[in-house]
Parts: C-alpha cells; structure tokens; sequence
C-alpha cells in the first residue's frame, strides 16, 4: 500500500466516523445504473454488453432512500465521470455525499465547516455571495449583466473563442475560470452560495427566483464540495430534466432518457425540504497535504 | 496536417493559430463544478518565440502544424544563403541571418545542429551545446596589469568575441559553451 493510499484510506475513515456520529445512515448503493445522467456537461462511461452505465453519482440512488425511509444518508464510494482527466480531475474518484432532511443549504455549509475541522483542515472560511464575489471582480452584478456584457468581459480576461459559447450558462462557466484564479480564491478557502438561476442544478430558487439556493465550497482555488438545497416539487424537476435534455440537444450530445421513476416517487411522497452535498475526497487530500495536482500525491 | 481536439492536447502538440505554428508548452484541463469544461493552454510562438495563453472549450478543434525538429549538419555559407545537409539523404536545406539570428556565431562547418522545420522550411536552428572554435585576434599575453581582472575579448573564427584569460594566444583552439556565449577552456589538438 502506498502511503498516499493509506492516507487516503484513513481520510475516508473520519469522514465516515464523522458523518455515522452525527446520525446520518451510511448505505452502499449500485455503481452499475439503468439510466445515463442528464447532467448535459457529465457524461457516462458504458457497459455496451449489458447496455448499463457506471453512476456519475449516487445522488438519485440517495435522493430516494431519503424520501421513501425518512432517513438522512450518506455513501462514500467511486464514482465515474468519461473524459474529465487534468491535474485535479480523475475520470474515477472517491464522492462522500449526504442528504438530510429538515436542513437547508446554509446549514449545510455549517456542517461542512466542522467537518473541515474535524479533520484538520483549518482555514477559516469565507462565506461570500456568488453575486458580491462577480461584483467584486467585474465591477457589474451577474443579474443586471446581459449576455453581450457576459461576452464583454469574457474577452477581456481571456484568450477564448466566445463565439463558440451557447447560452448564458456557458457564458457564466467561462467567467468561473478567471474567478477561481483570483488572488482571493488561491489564498482562502470560500464557501461561494447564492448561484445564479442559470446555474441553479437541482436546487431550489432563492426568494429572489434570480438566485439559486446552489453553494460551493473552494479552496486554494479548487472545487471541493457542490451543495443544493434539493428541488421537492416533482413538476419543477421534470422541468428541470427537460431543460438538460434541450440544452444537450442544442450541442450534438445524446440525450437522456428521463428518470421517470425518481419523478414519480417526488410525486407519491410529500417530501419536506431536505439539502445534500458532494464532496471530491480525492481534492481534500491534495489540500490536506498543501499539494495542487494529484500526480504530486500518486494515488493510483 | 490534420486537426485534433482539446482532450487531446499535452506538452509537445504543434498548433497551427491565425496563421503561425505554436508548441504547447503547458495544458491544464479546467471544469468549474457541473459546467462546461475548458483547457487552459500556455503556447510558445515558434515563430517569434513569444508565450501566450489562450483558452479553449472542450471538444474545440485545432488544425496541427506541420513541425518537425531534425538533426541537420552545417555546411556553409555565402554571406546570404546558409546551408545544412541532412546526413541520413544529403538533401540541403537552406536559410538566411534573420532564421539564424545569433546563432551565426556559433556555426561551424561539419557541426551537428538542431533544426525545427515548419512545412520543411527552418524555423530556428540551435547549435550544438558546445562548440570549439579558433581565435583568430586577440591582445598578445600579460601585460603584467592584473587589475583587469585577468581577462581580455578575444575574436574567434566565426566572428564571435568572448572573454578569455590573459594567456590564450592567437591560433589556440577554445571550446566554446554556446548557451552563455562563455569561454570553457583549451582544446589540445590532437
């Protein structure tokens, strides 16, 4: 066993002390799925002979033992993710993520903080708005920005082809990568919440429906932790999947068959607010050992 | 010379963009959470050897330049025309002082150099890490003034100047580090 393969075995044995101590059910669940994911910029590796697709996550896997056992869970396990490879990307890694019920996504990102400690990690955190931290680095509020303004900052912080982004979304995307090198991202460990609608996932809008109740967790300027307070309302998330399956449309990608069975069981339980988080445990070792690209850690 | 696309890319790939060849000397692969994924390149001119970095949405494609780096020997030259023989099929390929640039100092006949094409035409050429060349002028011994610090400019074959220690004499043999342009010491001829 190397000794990066040890520390990460133990990493993922206090995440797993601390999520079982504060009464979340650890379970294990299928990494072979029925269904590709939706998600229109996540793609599947395939099992053609047995037309099965290994998971992306375990989030709907999670999302339904939640609603139909009443109980907040988690898992920590491999997941897949084709054509994501770099010095922070890894087509296979290790996801610990949690759901809970009655908790919205602020108390999440509490819970994450002393989760960081837990394990020692500890930076103090910064909490910032997605709109005060796109103010404070483009002097203009992402809500009043149209599209061409979007296009207008773009070209000015980077050499990229703009022409060839579609739809704000994407517009937004482009801009996080000049966000996330900023002297503030690189130096701190910030809790980024209040996305814009664009790039709401599956969460729920904010009261302003400009805003989603969507969070991030960087530090030193990588992404470790994506949390949503999750979408309730079954109409809302066919919607949603929909507009995934349009947008994949609009760039050549396949689209997904819709995941019917998830739609139904939000519809048969009247499920109460519940939140859920994703954390790359792989990324938090790299910051545990103040590493930036995991061939310095030469996991696998 | 065909194209690739951006999950492609890595250190070494030869680019063709707005019209010159680029090598890539750094690629970094950025996905910011559930968004659109991009690289995040840093190229080297190989034209004007300018760095500059440009950003790419996945799944973008690029045309390769036609690059090729060749080990080519020296021959010689007429004052506008230099020429290099290929020593596996004796081909010549030809260059001029604004391809050489500096590297004209250091050209010796029958040297080996390093030579990057660009659709076959020489792009740059480096010479070999050392090289020996004759001095050809120079000031004649000790002049007995130590307070020069024990060195003097002396002219090599080539047109060259370097420093070198107060005893080297017209006709020695010097090697020569051509990275820094410094004097290493006396070659022995055999």
């Amino acid at each position: 066993m190397t000794h990066t393969i040890l520390r990460l075995t133990q990493l993922i044995s206090k995440l797993r002390e601390y999520l079982l101590k504060s009464d979340a059910m650890e379970v294990i669940t299928p990494i072979l799925l029925d269904l590709p994911t939706s998600e229109p910029t996540i793609s599947n590796f395939k099992i053609e002979k047995r037309n099965k697709y290994l998971r992306t996550s375990s989030e709907f896997e999670l999302k339904k033992i939640l609603i139909e056992k009443n109980i907040d869970v988690f898992e920590i396990g491999h997941v897949f993710r084709a054509n994501e490879s770099g010095s922070i990307h890894l087509e296979e890694f290790r996801m610990l993520e949690w759901y809970r019920r009655e908790k919205s996504y602020i108390d999440l990102m509490e819970e994450i903080s002393s989760l960081l400690e837990f394990i020692g990690i500890n930076y103090k955190t910064l909490c910032l708005s997605y709109k005060k931290v796109f103010e404070d680095a483009f002097d203009i509020e992402p809500h009043t920005a149209t599209d061409s303004d979007l296009r207008d900052l773009i070209r000015k912080n980077l050499e990229v082809n703009e022409t060839l982004l579609i739809g704000r979304g994407e517009l937004f995307d482009c801009l996080n990568i000049v966000l996330m090198k900023t002297k503030l991202f690189k130096e701190n460990a910030i809790f980024v919440y209040d996305f814009p609608a664009e790039l709401r996932g599956y969460s729920e809008l904010c009261d302003d429906p400009r805003y989603a109740k969507r969070f991030e967790l960087y530090i030193q300027g990588i992404e470790i932790v994506n949390g949503y307070q999750e979408i309730v309302d079954s109409e809302i998330q066919e919607l949603c999947f929909k507009e995934e399956n349009k947008f994949r449309k609009e760039r050549g990608f396949p689209t997904a068959a819709l995941n019917q069975e998830f739609i139904n069981i939000l519809k048969k339980n009247n499920c109460g607010p519940y939140s859920g988080a994703a954390m790359g445990i792989e990324r938090l070792l790299a910051v545990l050992h103040q590493v930036e690209s995991f061939n310095q850690l030469k996991i696998y | 010379m065909g194209s690739i696309t951006t999950n492609q890319f890595k250190q070494g790939v030869k680019l063709l963009i707005d019209g010159d060849p680029y090598n890539i000397i750094e690629n970094e692969f950025v996905k910011p959470g559930k968004g659109q994924a991009f690289n995040r390149v840093k190229l080297r001119n190989l034209k004007n050897n300018r760095v500059v970095e440009k950003t790419y949405k996945s799944g973008e494609s690029l045309e390769l330049a036609d690059v090729t780096e060749i080990e080519l020997q020296y021959s010689y030259n007429n004052g506008s025309e230099w020429v290099f023989m290929n020593p596996d099929n004796f081909e010549q390929i030809v260059t001029s002082l604004d391809i050489l640039g500096d590297t004209v100092k250091w050209l010796k006949p029958q040297e080996m150099c390093q030579v990057t094409l660009w659709n076959n035409s020489p792009i740059s050429v480096m010479p070999p890490n050392f090289v020996n060349l004759k001095v050809v002028e120079t000031d004649p011994g000790f002049k007995g003034d130590t307070a020069t610090g024990g060195s003097k400019p002396a002219t090599l074959e080539t047109g060259a100047i370097v420093k070198v220690p107060l005893f080297i004499e017209i006709n020695e043999l010097l090697k020569i580090d051509t990275r820094s342009g410094e004097y290493i010491s006396r070659v022995k001829d055999l």
